[in-house]
């Protein structure tokens, strides 16, 4: 597969092609799928094979479920279950949380943005990751899950959901992270610490229903696990809090932060938000590595894969694919994705966030570009730096805020 | 394993899981949606975007409806009234759009039987 088009591919080039293009190069290989040596698994960076391997969920599945600190890290979770039980949570997450449900929240997610960035923009500098990107999707989270807390309670929540998500990339990068390493020891007494604080909430929600998330997962709960219990709805709601979209986000704002030509574009048009956050899912493909272990021997992309084998799924290249999009490498704002893209997964492991994600993020993007004239990459900042392996995306992003 | 179209769709045909299908499988008869089997890539989002809950996972199907997996199989794989080859796997629901005929079963059941 070729580095990138030739310049004369299309006509402008965005000013983050090369650099992402830079994060995932140690990932390509002679073929679509071949084998890591260093990594004792398989590399695979086709679309058919990847295709392949999210649909066969008989033969593929995820490596989650095996590592060391999952459950404990997860609970009674989607990315642990598999077979019947993944399946019929599955599709309670996306009754409650499809499409419809996304389109319900969108004036409070657009709300809750403008209210973050606007005292940002009268300070005149912020830094976009963790001040605004990370904050919002928390805050937003937090709003339609229905944990109603106070300004204390939720700074407090926001730092352990920080040292949460150390053990979390740490889980699922690599071979894992053992329990009792440092990383993991501080990540289950921030789960403790949070639980601490939210399960009152959903106890009482339980007596005292309301209109959201945790007063629906009491009312559909037991029709998936008839032992359904308070546990359950803390873990179901973890991912509401603390998801992809965070570093699709950030990636997002570091984009425009670079891209002055675009940012000015969407100011003028904003029904162009929509076709830039998709493009920002299939470009910066921010969950990155998909990893997943073969469960019986098969064949593909011409190699004998034996059961017990490990995959990393190179989610970024497949959605570079030069068969399904033109000028693949090109970030195209106003693209309109030929094929469906690899970012939220797909098959039975198919996010159930993608509507409420994409919807955050828009409306995430819409906010700053209301709020202010201009906004840039302010030249005494920090230099912004692309990292993490499951989840990749840009920090720290200062930027200079003009009203 | 795959997702199977039941009775609830016959004369409803709501096509709010056809909005839904990242792949495109779900095909309009005249009564009822069937779900090419080889093209479904068994992710479940068309099941709860029905309003009459009429989409199963092959597993969930109540006995009484088990007549449906075969049946929404038979659509694609025996020719269809009028047409003298099976549909098969034509890759796309929207490039032919409503077929207009239906299976033997869905046709057999009595007008608004499940409205």
């Amino acid at each position: 597969m070729a580095m990138r088009d030739t310049a004369d591919d299309h006509k402008a080039h965005s000013p983050i092609e090369a650099e992402v293009d830079a994060t995932f190069a140690e990932w390509m290989g002679d073929s679509s799928v071949y084998w890591n040596a260093e990594r004792n698994a398989w590399i695979v960076t086709g679309y058919a094979e990847t295709a392949t391997i999210l649909e066969d969920a008989s033969t593929f599945w995820r490596d989650i479920p095996l590592r060391e600190g999952s459950p404990e890290f997860w609970g009674r979770h989607l990315l642990i279950l598999e077979g019947r039980d993944h399946r019929r949570l599955h599709t309670l997450h996306m009754q409650l949380t499809g499409e419809a449900f996304a389109e319900n929240i969108r004036q409070r997610a657009r709300d809750i943005c403008r209210s973050v960035i606007s005292p940002l923009v009268k300070q005149g500098r912020a830094e976009l990751v963790v001040d605004y990107a990370d904050t919002v999707i928390f805050l937003i989270g937090c709003d339609f899950v229905g944990y109603g807390l106070d300004a204390a309670a939720m700074e407090k929540l926001l730092v352990q959901m920080q040292i949460r998500a150390k053990w979390k990339e740490a889980l699922h990068a690599g071979d894992g992270i053992p329990l009792v390493s440092k990383t993991a020891q501080d990540g289950q007494v921030a789960l403790k610490t949070m639980a601490s604080i939210l399960l009152p909430i959903i106890r009482e929600r339980r007596e005292h229903p309301r209109d959201d998330l945790i007063s629906a997962l009491w009312r559909k709960g037991p029709g998936v696990f008839p032992d359904w219990n308070e546990n359950d709805v803390l873990s179901t709601c973890w991912s509401s809090l603390d998801n992809e979209t965070k570093p699709l986000l950030r990636g997002l704002l570091y984009t425009l932060c670079r891209d002055q030509e675009l940012q000015a574009k969407l100011r003028r048009e904003p029904s162009l938000v929509t076709g830039f956050v998709e493009e920002g899912l299939r470009f910066l493909t921010p969950f990155r590595t998909m990893r997943r272990v073969v469960k019986k021997d098969v064949e593909l992309g011409g190699q004998s894969m034996r059961a017990g084998d490990s995959i990393y799924v190179i989610t970024p290249l497949a959605n570079r694919d030069e068969e399904r999009w033109q000028c693949p490498h090109a970030f195209d704002a106003e693209r309109k994705q030929e094929s469906t893209h690899f970012a939220f997964g797909f098959g039975q492991g198919y996010c159930v966030g993608r509507y409420v994600g994409r919807v955050e993020a828009a409306e995430a993007v819409r906010a700053i570009l209301a709020e202010t004239s201009a906004f840039g990459l302010d030249p005494d900042g920090e230099r912004p730096r692309w990292h993490g392996e499951m989840y990749h995306s840009v920090s720290p992003v200062h930027a200079i805020l003009q009203p | 394993m795959v997702h199977v179209i039941a009775e609830a769709c016959i004369d409803c045909v709501n096509r709010s899981c056809v909005k839904e299908c990242p792949v495109d499988c779900i095909y309009e008869g005249a009564r009822s949606l069937y779900i090419q089997p080889a093209e479904c890539i068994d992710c479940g989002a068309c099941v709860p975007a029905c309003p009459v809950e009429a989409i199963y996972h092959e597993e969930d199907l109540p006995d009484s409806l088990h007549r449906h997996l075969k049946d929404n199989e038979d659509f694609f794989t025996e020719p269809l009234p009028g047409r003298s080859e099976p549909l098969n796997s034509p890759g796309g629901a929207k490039r032919i759009g409503r077929l207009g005929v239906d299976t033997l079963l869905v046709a057999s059941y009595p007008q608004n039987v499940a409205t």
